[in-house]
């Protein structure tokens, strides 16, 4: 059955969901729009790094949505129910993919339908009707206000980094072995009153603190802590250099938006060709699920230096904030949602690749990026050649010189294997010789015989955490 | 030690034990330091930190190098199949299957989804390699025999691994059964007990005939009771082995033979009348011939099948199991159909389905077919129990009439209940386009994605470059 207004207008639970649907129904904010039959589906980009998985089903009027929003139907299935029946050209055909398979085997078919008449207290025109202009006087009091709040807010994560200060210097006093004891306590603690302080991702960061130590051998908490609290140090010094430098900002308060990042003209954009080598989701202490997705630039650094050095600037890029292809290795999406949410699924198959512009949050080493637009690539393209170099960790320099506090880096690594030390711990080591890098984690045997010709992985300073690797029997993942 | 390594140490063990690091600051540290011991230690805690980035390297020492897993003679699975691969491998409750249908369409797992142990037996061969790979990084020792190698050198069996010798057992008995019988002799007596069963089942099941006897004779002095067992329900089965008259006497008075004229023979189990007899009963089943049984009885072996009784479960597992032991293949298959055909679509109906389980394992792959055709009606659970684990063995069923029928009914959208392990099975025995077209019909009829895997992978391997 395909749908009507007045049917999305009876299936909104609200007026301001029939709202914010109605700024979403445009083809142009979605991706991957198709159907097959009377089933209809696309990606809708949200507030997060990663869009949301929209499918509804005309035959009953079933819908699903990745979103974690707690009304049903949300804004996304209204808005493609919305834009079916508005512009159903805008979807092409195509064959269903796994995920929507997926959805159809899990569903029990109903035969409900659409109420024909809609409550009064909603409606699709007051929906639709424009905004009235912003009056100029209100919005000079509104900046006004947001200035001062930001800056009140400035003030109080100082005096919350003063505080931190006299705690990190407590620490060491201590003596690091007995706050490797005591970690959760006395991290917990700080922790909360830098929440109190709005220094929020600081706050996180802290709270984290224990399980990174934690996770490695007692002889070597000594060196994480020192590590730990000297990165700290850096970030807090940053700090009260430059409070407003983006990434200081953004790690010691809170992350920008979306819609903020892809609007700012100092966000570097890349457009190439990436793949999904890893994704991790874990629940953090502060009852947040964390999702990472991490991606791999595929363009060759050595092309790429070529167009640029012949001046073909259809190739080098041609806007200001557009950087060429290579020049960024990696991008990692990152979103964060509350755990009691529930699981959120995949969005990306490990391994995928896609055509995509990523537009980097303004960093003196971008790394975190959302997407700004994407399509499937069509044809698999092979990894870039990783160089042999005495000094794997080399690539890092910059990045580390640019933003000392960071704690993981993503790494490309040339040709190697997984070898066993005679403490049983396992290494990953160049052919070339030279460099080794212990790993994180337990790993399969069979890993042991593997030849990895390159090979994607996150060092922390004292493990290197695989995430894929190319092999004489084809890419494998490693998380 | 490095100087950085020095420094570093000097610093971290100070604040490991609680002190002030610029107390132990080298020297060409100390400009950066103030006035302020806080401050002092911050800006130490800094440096120390930037030198994992900057200065100090993890040093890998002494290491072991692990041998390059060996490529297979035929290419790992698409890459863009594999994650169908694996949600196949987690239904399944082991591998077998899943690797028989990848060998028979010519391609091999992914070794990071699935690895041989160095000791899984019956193996398709495309996996020696890896097998002997993990053998290898397991530190035992490594079988060296190529297949192509005769296993009639007394070096090379103490080199193979038990199920390497049944492998290679069963290939010798079906290119060149005397250097099989010959090899037996030379070294059945020197293996352990439970190898030496497995490779008499090996005897059983390739190319029994009368040659075997004097070797089967030769086992009745036998230091385990079940390679004696066996060797004795061999010789039955060919035919030379004398029973006890007395105990098939004693056994025909647990059955009631009625033959009538125009009607045919009934053969009923007489009900035991207590747990001692039935164990006697079946003890007679278990030591007795198939062949002699219906002699004594005084009717044919087809007369006995047809006109048993089917009430009493446990005197029809011991007709089966006897069946299996000393029958012949057309007895198994007879029996079976037999039993089969009183297949209900109720599953607490289904005894008969379970009763007829064990007879499969004398059947091959064409009397497998055999039965299943002259069965249409069988559904799709008891299609799976009867074929079970060897499914993927029988190649791609040409003759897929029966499809059209009960299970083929039952997958695409009735209300009976299936379950993945079922529609594998199915999946399994299909070629490739029905397989293909079965998934598209069940799909469109509502059947879940999950069970349909095992279809789509059947479907996709017989084109693999197709979407790569």
């Amino acid at each position: 059955m395909p749908f009507d207004l007045p049917a999305v207008e009876a299936l909104a639970p609200d007026q301001s969901s029939l709202t914010a649907a109605s700024k979403l129904n445009r083809p142009a904010k979605w991706s991957a729009l198709a159907h097959e039959d009377d089933l209809w589906w696309g990606e809708a980009q949200g507030s997060g790094a990663n869009p949301y998985r929209v499918v509804v089903d005309g035959t009953d009027v079933g819908y699903k949505c990745t979103c974690p929003s707690r009304k049903f139907p949300c804004k996304h299935s209204l808005a493609l129910m919305w834009i079916q029946a508005t512009s159903p050209t805008s979807f092409a055909e195509g064959t269903r993919p796994q995920w929507v398979s997926d959805w159809m085997g899990r569903r029990r078919t109903t035969t409900t339908s659409a109420p024909k008449t809609a409550p009064a207290s909603k409606s699709i025109d007051d929906a639709t009707v424009a905004e009235e202009p912003p009056d100029p006087q209100a919005e000079a009091k509104r900046a006004a206000a947001a200035a001062k709040r930001a800056q009140a807010t400035r003030a109080s994560i100082t005096d919350g980094l003063d505080e931190l200060d006299r705690w990190i210097v407590d620490q060491v006093r201590l003596g690091l072995a007995a706050f490797a004891d005591n970690a959760l306590d006395r991290c917990r603690k700080i922790a909360a009153r830098l929440v109190d302080a709005k220094a929020t991702n600081l706050a996180s960061r802290l709270d984290e603190m224990p399980s990174r130590l934690l996770a490695v051998p007692t002889e070597e908490r000594p060196d994480v802590a020192v590590r730990e609290l000297g990165k700290i140090v850096l970030l807090t010094t940053a700090w009260r250099t430059d409070p407003h430098a983006p990434q200081v900002a953004r790690d010691v308060g809170a992350a920008e938006q979306r819609e903020q990042v892809l609007t700012n003209p100092e966000a570097v954009q890349v457009a190439g060709r990436w793949e999904v080598v890893g994704e991790q989701i874990t629940t953090r202490r502060d009852g947040l699920v964390s999702h990472t997705t991490w991606l791999l630039n595929l363009a060759d650094a050595e092309a790429t230096g070529d167009a640029e050095a012949t001046g073909d600037t259809e190739k080098a890029g041609d806007t200001e904030k557009t950087r060429d292809a290579a020049t960024l290795r990696f991008a990692v999406l990152a979103d964060f949602y509350p755990a009691s949410a529930g699981r959120r699924e995949q969005v990306f198959t490990d391994g995928a690749q896609l055509d995509a512009t990523m537009a980097f949050y303004p960093s003196p080493a971008p790394l975190r990026a959302v997407i700004a637009a994407r399509t499937d690539a069509p044809v698999r393209q092979e990894w870039p050649t990783p160089a042999p170099d005495p000094d794997p960790l080399a690539q890092c320099a910059d990045a580390w010189a640019a933003v000392p506090w960071q704690l993981e880096h993503p790494v490309l690594l040339p040709a190697g294997r997984v070898v066993e030390a005679d403490d049983t711990r396992l290494w990953w080591k160049a052919d070339a010789g030279g460099a080794g890098l212990p790993l994180a984690g337990t790993h399969d045997l069979v890993l042991h015989g593997l030849e990895l010709t390159s090979t994607v992985g996150l060092w922390d300073g004292f493990r290197l955490t695989l995430l894929a690797a190319q092999t004489p029997f084809g890419r494998v993942s490693l998380v | 030690m490095t100087h950085l390594d020095e420094t570093y140490s000097t610093l971290r063990d100070c604040w490991i034990a609680g002190g002030q690091g610029s107390q132990v600051a080298p020297a060409e540290w100390r400009p950066l330091l103030t006035d302020d011991p806080d401050t002092d230690e911050r800006r130490l805690l800094a440096i120390a930190s930037q030198a994992f980035e900057v200065g100090l390297r993890p040093a890998l020492g002494t290491h072991t190098t692990r041998p390059p897993l060996p490529p297979l003679a035929r290419p790992v699975v698409a890459e863009r199949m594999r994650p169908l691969v694996r949600r196949v491998l987690a239904a399944e409750r082991t591998a077998d299957r899943v690797l028989d249908l990848l060998d028979r369409r010519g391609c091999t797992m992914h070794p990071l989804d699935w690895f041989p142990g160095g000791s899984d037996a019956d193996l398709p061969e495309v996996y020696r390699p890896w097998q002997e790979w993990a053998r290898e990084t397991a530190g035992r020792p490594v079988t060296t025999v190529h297949p192509d190698d005769d296993l009639d050198d007394a070096d090379d069996w103490d080199h193979l691994y038990p199920s390497a010798r049944r492998w290679l057992l069963r290939r010798l008995r079906a290119s060149d059964p005397p250097a099989a019988r010959t090899v037996l002799d030379q070294h059945f007596a020197s293996v352990q007990a439970a190898e030496r069963l497995g490779l008499l089942e090996v005897v059983g099941q390739t190319g029994l005939c009368d040659d075997d006897v004097p070797f089967l004779e030769s086992l009745a002095t036998d230091r385990s009771g079940k390679v004696k067992t066996l060797s004795r329900q061999l010789l039955m089965r060919l035919g030379h082995l004398e029973v006890d008259p007395d105990d098939l006497a004693e056994l025909c008075t647990f059955v009631t033979v009625k033959k009538k004229v125009l009607l045919p023979t009934t053969v009923s189990p007489t009900k035991t009348k207590t747990d001692v007899l039935r164990r006697r009963r079946d003890q007679l089943f278990a030591t007795t011939g198939f062949a002699d049984f219906a002699t004594a009885l005084g009717i044919s072996r087809d007369e006995l099948i047809d006109g048993w009784r089917l009430g009493d479960h446990s005197a029809t597992t011991a007709l089966v199991e006897m069946v299996v032991a000393t029958g012949t293949c057309d007895d198994a298959a007879h029996l079976a159909k037999v039993l089969l055909s009183k297949h209900t679509t109720g599953r607490n109906q289904n005894h008969h389905t379970y009763l007829a389980t064990p007879l499969a394992a004398r059947l091959d792959t064409a009397a497998h077919v055999a039965v299943l055709t002259a069965l249409p009606q069988l559904g799709l659970w008891a299609v799976h129990q009867w074929v079970g684990e060897r499914a993927a063995t029988f190649g791609d069923v040409a003759d897929v009439s029966w499809l059209s029928t009960a299970a083929f009914a039952q997958l695409c959208g009735t209300n009976d209940p299936i379950d993945v392990a079922s529609a594998n099975t199915l999946a399994l025995m299909c070629p490739p386009d029905v397989a293909a077209t079965i998934a598209e019909r069940a799909r469109e009829a509502g059947v879940g994605p999950h069970y349909l895997d095992m279809f789509t992978l059947s479907a996709e391997l017989a084109h693999p470059t197709e979407g790569a």
